[in-house]
């Protein structure tokens, strides 16, 4: 439980105080000028990327260091990547990443379900649940390998066991934040069964367990990529490696530039769902 | 003459009592499970239980799994330590300046979520197979995730309180040391826990993947020599290891969360 609120927590309460000063008020009509600053301030984030970009470009063209390579050749390396077949081995890993979170997704809802309504289940699993969230899960990779072997199942395990853990602890702590209250007087309307779900129970559980599926598939992927770099047989983790040990760095750079666009890219589109959920409220 | 408190409370201490036996019931049955399977597959695949605590007792006594301990923590404790010094400055950098927040809070964003692994091969052709490249993996691992809790906790402090403190005038040096720092102090709390948790699964990684040295290259060794007794043994070190280090962390975070600020509306 407090792992888990600990884990929420950063993404949580960063929206309700970011930019609070320079938030004009409504009545108030902004001029020209005060509308641009707004503007620039809201695209700080991109001009600030977009910088530090460009930096990374003069930097590699003067060629100060070995290891920072321009940008742009960066991203013509990726092209050449995709056209020489290389990443053909991505697609393993991204079925690795569908079956295990897939799995992950389901026990977990499955398990925070359960879990919410025994209190001997949750009793029981507790410790188990408690321990895998915080102790060092790659370090079970070698163990995974030998019972597994080196294919996709220890893969898909790995996977799993990085993201199960947090989607069913948060789905179990946005089940318990339904109010009794709430819920009495629901029940004193005649809100039952699927409407009652509808109603009550799910408007109230759903911001938590998107939380935790967000974390879930963040977490899931670096457990694809983790076991992958420990195997180094195939997938982007034997890329990784593969360029490391032969000092590719536009190669490797390339492979991070993907790996980092695909976990801003999944977990974003998690968070535009907890937005718009969270926003509308109950 | 029992009241009814009482009895309410004796049946609920039964209930508890019960709950409990499940739980040591469910453990023993994991270890069984364990045990019984590691006798019937082959030992190359899978060690029973008291193989692998006798490993774990074997290379205590030889003097391997002290010194591979002692290897993997230097890496451990410099990059946490440094990880601190500069994670929670940082931090509250970004929690207390917005502008600041808005230029390099999304790398911190960014950064949170990208497997760390794929900078590891980076830091090592800078820094060579060295402790100077663990420390700096560990550190890395460790470093965003308390950055981003410290901004958090730099963000939440009340900001009624501070409007108080500055209508009544205060310092800017007391509203740091009274109200701003024992505000943020929770956060630090859960900073350090994080941090160690973060730099364990860094040191690990780090090990298992190009650097094998202390407790995850004994590991790697041990699988290409097919000894998986001492595969599973140091896998239970690590984790107990990283179990402990977080319990420490809770500790520490609870001596710190108190001493914290309550209350103050907004």
């Amino acid at each position: 439980m407090t792992q888990a609120d600990s884990a929420t927590r950063p993404e949580d309460g960063s929206e309700i105080v970011d930019g609070a000063e320079l938030v004009f008020r409504r009545e108030v009509i902004p001029t020209g000028k005060q509308r641009t600053v707004a503007w620039l301030y809201r695209l700080l984030p991109i001009i600030s990327i977009v910088t530090f970009l460009g930096l990374l470009e003069i930097v590699g063209r003067l060629e100060l260091s070995r290891v920072i390579p321009p940008f742009s050749v960066v991203v013509t390396t990726i092209f050449e990547l995709i056209e020489s077949g290389q990443l053909e081995s991505f697609t393993v890993s991204l079925q690795a990443l569908g079956i295990g979170f897939g799995l992950a997704l389901s026990l977990g809802l499955v398990v925070g379900v359960l879990t919410t309504l025994s209190r001997t289940l949750d009793y029981v699993l507790e410790p188990y649940i408690n321990g895998f969230m915080s102790m060092p899960t790659s370090a079970l990779i070698p163990v995974l390998m030998l019972i597994f072997g080196l294919g996709q199942t220890t893969r898909v395990v790995v996977v799993f066991l990085y993201g199960f853990f947090v989607i069913a602890v948060n789905t179990q702590a946005g089940l318990r934040q339904v109010d009794p209250v709430h819920a009495e007087m629901a029940k004193a309307f005649g809100a039952r069964g699927f409407t009652y779900l509808r109603t009550v129970t799910i408007p109230t559980a759903l911001p938590l367990m998107l939380t935790g599926i967000r974390l879930g598939i963040s977490r899931s992927l670096k457990g694809m990529v983790n076991s992958e770099t420990i195997i180094s047989v195939t997938g982007i983790g034997a890329l990784i490696i593969r360029f490391g040990r032969s000092f590719d760095v536009a190669g490797l750079y390339a492979v991070i530039l993907i790996v980092i666009v695909l976990a801003v890219l999944l977990t974003s589109i998690i968070q535009i769902f907890e937005n718009r959920f969270v926003r509308r409220g109950l | 003459m029992t009241s009814l408190v009482e009895t309410q409370r004796l049946e609920k201490r039964s209930e508890n009592r019960k709950l409990r036996t499940y739980r040591y019931a469910s453990f023993i049955v994991a270890l069984g499970i364990w045990e019984v399977g590691g006798r019937l597959t082959s030992e190359l695949l899978i060690p029973s239980v008291t193989q692998t605590l006798g490993a774990i007792w074997e290379m205590t006594l030889n003097g391997d799994m002290i010194s591979a301990l002692l290897v993997s923590n230097q890496s451990l404790v410099f990059g946490v330590i440094l990880s601190l010094v500069i994670g929670v400055p940082a931090g509250i950098l970004l929690g207390r300046s917005q502008i600041l927040d808005r230029i390099f809070g999304v790398y911190v964003d960014i950064l949170v979520v990208t497997p760390m692994v794929s900078i590891i091969p980076i830091v090592i052709i800078v820094l060579g197979l060295n402790l100077s490249a663990r420390v700096m993996i560990v550190f890395l691992f460790a470093v965003v995730t308390v950055v981003a809790n410290v901004r958090t906790g730099a963000r939440s402090v009340p900001p009624g309180l501070v409007e108080m403190a500055r209508a009544f005038g205060t310092k800017s040096w007391d509203l740091w040391t009274k109200i701003l720092i024992p505000g943020m102090l929770p956060a630090l709390g859960a900073a350090l826990r994080l941090s160690l948790s973060r730099g364990v699964v860094g040191m690990v990684i780090v090990e298992l993947t190009l650097v094998s040295v202390g407790l995850g290259g004994l590991v790697l060794n041990a699988r290409a020599l097919f000894q998986a007794d001492t595969v599973f043994a140091g896998t239970v070190v690590i984790l107990v290891e990283g179990l402990l280090l977080i319990r420490f962390g809770r500790f520490l975070e609870r001596r710190l969360a108190p001493a914290g600020l309550h209350g103050g509306a907004a």
